[in-house]
């Protein structure tokens, strides 16, 4: 059932693999697992779908063991639920963290273990099925009934359809539960049927469970309820599409004259030299901020310098307001021990009245001891500890030790004791929880999207689990620095940004360059479009504009004074053309006149707008342009998660060929609006894995830079 | 200010008297122990400034690193590789020198992984690096010319290398494949693509630092031998073992 299992370290080499299973692989689920999801922090999900060329489907799961650095993988093929696949990696786990060796390359011996691990994982599945089958029969018997006849009508069909397709590729994943449970039920109810579906079952594994030919009907009839959804809303959206064409707008006419259609567009569709007064823009402006170096060494030591010269800068703030709490928990755990003595003087002045001396020099020092402030709390809560020696303070010590627990909120004060020297603590998940809820709420005041924060912490939080703490660091640093180390590894593009290059390939092959833009209502796509147009005309490269936002009125007009200002070609239609039409003439034209570039700009779209994004989709699938750019405003919050995942996904949907073209970059605008609130940044990236091209921060002409990932990675944290 | 330099003289004054009473032997022992100190001080600095012993082997993902470090370390690929999410950093004495019976000096390798989402990686081992095998994946060579292209230009093009001089060796890997290309046609076609990744950036206004400096010579077309450091190109093939060339290059650059 399972197709195969790996061990490797994350250097890279393979350590282990299951000799039994040899199935060859297609395609290459690992490296498409590393790379689309190990590499974009998304290994929180736990859960990886492969599609293989070849008609193969796999389901990948995986668990790490961070101390050693290595990452275990299960693949089996996805149309079988396999429930004890998680258990089988957690237990090899186990049982590898005991034989490893750095030095050694080779386990053979392991072969052994994994079986018995194996044997006893599947027996251990058996049962738990087995025993939910017992317990969900009961109440699930008034459901069978019902479902019954309507399955097997369901079947029929079923059968028919499933001789020749592939169900795998077509299905989604769906690890529901309940899903299996009815299932089960409806698998004891139909038990005629079993020899029937296991015949169907796609690989005919005799060895397989019963229940997998029960799976695959049911997905059936999931997959036929979906479909017959989707067709519903194809037709509701094809009669949306019909409706507005036949309620056009007439003007309400007053009185018994005709309506008289008085002209009130009074744009000159010839009038190109209109008037001659504008200056040309040209070179006048200076250099575009794109091609001037953001100086981040010395910005960095400013800043620095800053910190030391006003008063307290975040960084020591956030140091004092720790410290503080602790010292807040250290007086209450000061007045305890006060009243302690009082109480106490008697049996104390017996140790020979060191100890009050000790104790009035270790307490009323309320001053945080500077750095860790490990001693000063050492000798405080030693004395505690020594206190509870004597008879009967054990639960006034716990209660001391819970609420300074309480009061820091990182590190448990217990395993401080114990470990804080030696270092050998071992990251639990528990531990790890304060830190990354303060850092979620950090970036989500930086305007994050409250999604993107929550997966980018469990991400970090499944790399730092089981890592052994270096002495005297605390866990706050170490989540802080493995959380910038995969900011920075998100924001780092992962092809190529380098437009110039690109339309230098596409002059040598004669096709003009193609960039289309894209986005919702009012995010700056014209102003923007005309800022990149100045910046390639600095680079000798001739452009054309092609206004393809035959919707807004005056926005053929806006890119006709922008092209006037710029001295560049404007191909446009007027309004109320079909833009996917008028951008492949505009490429036309362009190819004729020899331009290098054409930028087309579309009209502002939300996401939701089915009959808008078919549009857009249509537009793009007619003219494969070289470069999507989806034009995002920096201050948008939660929505930016939802305006590119529905773009990327409509284009996905709507596209005509396997391939879909989906946003190939990000032009993040406005952004000298926002202070130090990065976050869109960072949430659009995260969710569409294409990387920021362009910064647009200000509103004229020179105004576009490139992103500075190291800036914006310090600025979100800090 | 004329109170501050009575104050002063006047304590120089304290501080030579105090000296002067100080038997003779204590003086010359703590004289004597701070020359030592000092001394031992900079035989430290010395040998770790002698640090720069790096061997980085850099190149795109898939192209083989991984199994070259392993080749190199062990002899043998073992049970093969996925894409690299960390590192590996070694010191060993190379597989093929293990049987020599003069003490030959372990080398200090790290492979970087290649995946662009790594690439800041590169920068951390860079300034302590002897010399750089870039890697190439001689099958597979033409879809990806343009991103090897602009991996090698960048790499060319850094600080650190180009101050210190850092010979840099193009390996080209997988040439025990039938369908392998030739390490001539490789490097003509890298020679072409930096020629016009030159251009493009260039073309940039002077203020342009995302590459610190240019290469080649302007107005004439580019080639491996206009670089300051030492450039060359060799063949390997990483499954099979035969790595000979590369070892070569990393004991000419490793000092003995």
């Amino acid at each position: 059932m399972l197709e195969q299992l790996l061990i490797f370290t994350r250097g890279g080499l393979i350590l282990w693999t299951c000799k039994e299973l040899g199935n060859a692989l297609r395609g290459s689920p690992i490296d498409a697992l590393i790379r689309s999801c190990l590499l974009e922090e998304r290994s929180a999900d736990g859960v990886f779908n492969y599609d293989a060329p070849g008609a193969a489907a796999y389901t990948l799961k995986w668990t790490f063991h961070n101390e050693l650095g290595l990452v275990f993988v299960a693949i089996y093929q996805r149309i079988l639920h396999l429930l004890y696949v998680d258990e089988l990696l957690y237990a090899m786990r186990q049982e590898f963290s005991h034989i490893y060796d750095p030095k050694r390359t080779a386990y053979d011996e392991f072969d052994e273990i994994f079986r018995q691990l194996h044997m006893e994982a599947e027996a251990r599945a058996e049962e738990m099925r087995k025993l939910k089958q017992a317990g969900k029969a009961a109440p699930l018997l008034g459901k069978k009934q019902l479902q019954g006849p309507s399955q097997r009508g369901v079947q029929h069909g079923g059968r028919k359809q499933k001789s020749g397709s592939n169900i795998g590729s077509a299905t989604d994943e769906d690890g529901d539960d309940s899903d299996k449970h009815i299932e089960l039920v409806n698998n004891s109810s139909n038990g005629h049927q079993t020899g029937t579906k296991e015949s169907i079952a796609r690989k005919g594994k005799e060895n397989g469970p019963p229940e997998s030919g029960a799976f695959d009907v049911n997905k059936l009839q999931k997959l036929r309820a979906k479909g017959s959804k989707k067709n519903a809303s194809a037709v509701v959206s094809k009669t949306s599409k019909e409706e507005p064409k036949k309620n056009v707008k007439m003007n309400r006419v007053w009185g018994d004259s005709p309506p008289s259609e008085s002209k009130l567009d009074f744009t000159n569709p010839g009038d190109k030299s209109g008037d001659g007064v504008l200056e040309v823009v040209s070179t006048d402006q200076g250099d575009s901020m794109m091609d001037k170096e953001e100086i981040v060494s010395s910005e960095s030591e400013d800043e620095e310098d800053d910190k030391f010269e006003g008063a307290k800068s975040s960084a020591k703030k956030g140091w004092f307001s720790s410290m503080f709490q602790r010292t807040l928990a250290l007086n209450k755990i000061e007045r305890h021990v006060h009243i302690d003595i009082r109480l106490r003087t008697g049996s104390l002045s017996q140790v020979g009245g060191t100890m009050p001396l000790f104790l009035a020099w270790a307490l009323p020092g309320t001053q945080p001891v500077p750095g860790s402030g490990l001693p000063g709390l050492l000798v405080k809560l030693g004395v505690c500890e020594w206190l509870s020696d004597e008879e009967g303070y054990q639960e006034e010590e716990d209660e001391l030790f819970s609420e300074f627990d309480k009061a820091t909120g990182s590190v448990g004060y217990r395993q401080m004791l114990s470990s804080g020297i030696s270092g050998n603590s071992v990251l639990e998940k528990s531990d790890l929880q304060p830190a990354l809820k303060a850092l979620k709420d950090r970036l989500m005041t930086k305007n994050v999207a409250e999604e993107i924060a929550e997966k980018l912490c469990e991400s970090v939080a499944a790399s730092l689990e089981g890592k052994k703490l270096g002495s005297f660091t605390r866990i706050s640093s170490t989540v802080q620095a493995a959380m910038e180390e995969a900011l920075l590894r998100i924001l780092t593009p992962k092809r190529s940004i380098d437009i110039l290059r690109d339309v230098h390939a596409a002059k040598e092959h004669g096709k003009p360059y193609v960039i289309v833009f894209v986005g919702v209502n009012g995010v700056g796509k014209s102003t923007n479009l005309a800022k990149v147009a100045y910046w390639l005309l600095q680079h000798e490269i001739s452009v054309m504009l092609a206004a393809c936002d035959t919707f807004r009125s005056g926005a053929v007009e806006q890119l006709r004074t922008h092209a006037r200002r710029l001295q560049i070609p404007i191909f446009e239609k007027g309004y109320e053309k079909d833009p996917a039409i008028v951008a492949k003439e505009a490429i036309q034209e362009a190819s004729h006149n020899k331009s290098d570039v054409v930028l087309v700009d579309t009209a502002g779209r939300m996401q939701d707008n089915e009959p808008l994004m078919r549009a857009l989709s249509k537009l793009i699938n007619l003219n494969n342009p070289d470069l999507v750019l989806f034009v995002g405003e920096a201050l948008v919050g939660n929505d930016a998660v939802d305006q590119l995942s529905k773009f990327n996904q409509k284009l996905a949907d709507l596209s005509a060929v396997p391939t879909a073209q989906l946003i190939d970059g990000i032009l993040l605008t406005k952004f000298d609006t926002i202070d130090d609130k990065v976050g869109a940044a960072l949430s659009m990236v995260f969710i569409s894995g294409s990387p920021v091209m362009f910064v647009g921060c200000g509103q004229s002409y020179t105004d576009l830079k490139k992103l500075n990932v190291k800036s914006i990675v310090k600025t979100l944290l800090k | 200010m004329e109170s501050w330099m009575h104050q002063i003289e006047q304590w120089f004054q304290q501080a030579e008297q105090w000296i002067r009473q100080q038997p003779v032997e204590q003086l010359y022992l703590t004289i004597a122990v701070v020359f030592i100190a000092s001394i031992l001080l900079i035989l430290l600095r010395s040998f770790n400034r002698s640090k720069s012993n790096i061997i980085v082997l850099a190149g795109l993902s898939g192209s083989g690193k991984t199994i070259l470090f392993y080749q190199l370390r062990d002899g043998s690929s073992h049970q093969g590789t996925v894409t690299s999410m960390e590192p590996n950093d070694d010191i060993f004495v190379l597989h093929s020198e293990v049987d020599k019976k003069a003490k030959t000096k372990p080398v200090h390798l790290v492979d970087v992984p290649g995946h662009s989402r790594l690439r800041p990686k590169l920068d951390v081992f860079l300034p302590q690096a002897a010399g750089l095998i870039f890697v190439v994946d001689a099958l597979d060579f033409l879809p990806n010319c343009r991103v090897a292209a602009e991996y090698l230009y960048d790499i060319l093009t850094k600080a650190s290398i180009v101050k210190k001089k850092i010979p840099v060796l193009i390996l080209c890997n997988k040439t025990d494949k039938v369908t392998a290309h030739s390490k001539e046609f490789i490097r003509k076609q890298l020679e072409k693509e930096i020629d016009k990744l030159r251009t493009s950036r260039t073309a940039i206004s002077t203020a342009d630092v995302t590459n610190e400096y240019t290469l080649g010579v302007p107005g004439e077309p580019f080639s491996f031998s206009h670089c300051q450091n030492q450039v060359t190109v060799a063949e390997a093939s990483g499954l099979t073992g035969e790595v000979s060339q590369a070892e070569h290059f990393i004991r000419e650059h490793v000092k003995p």
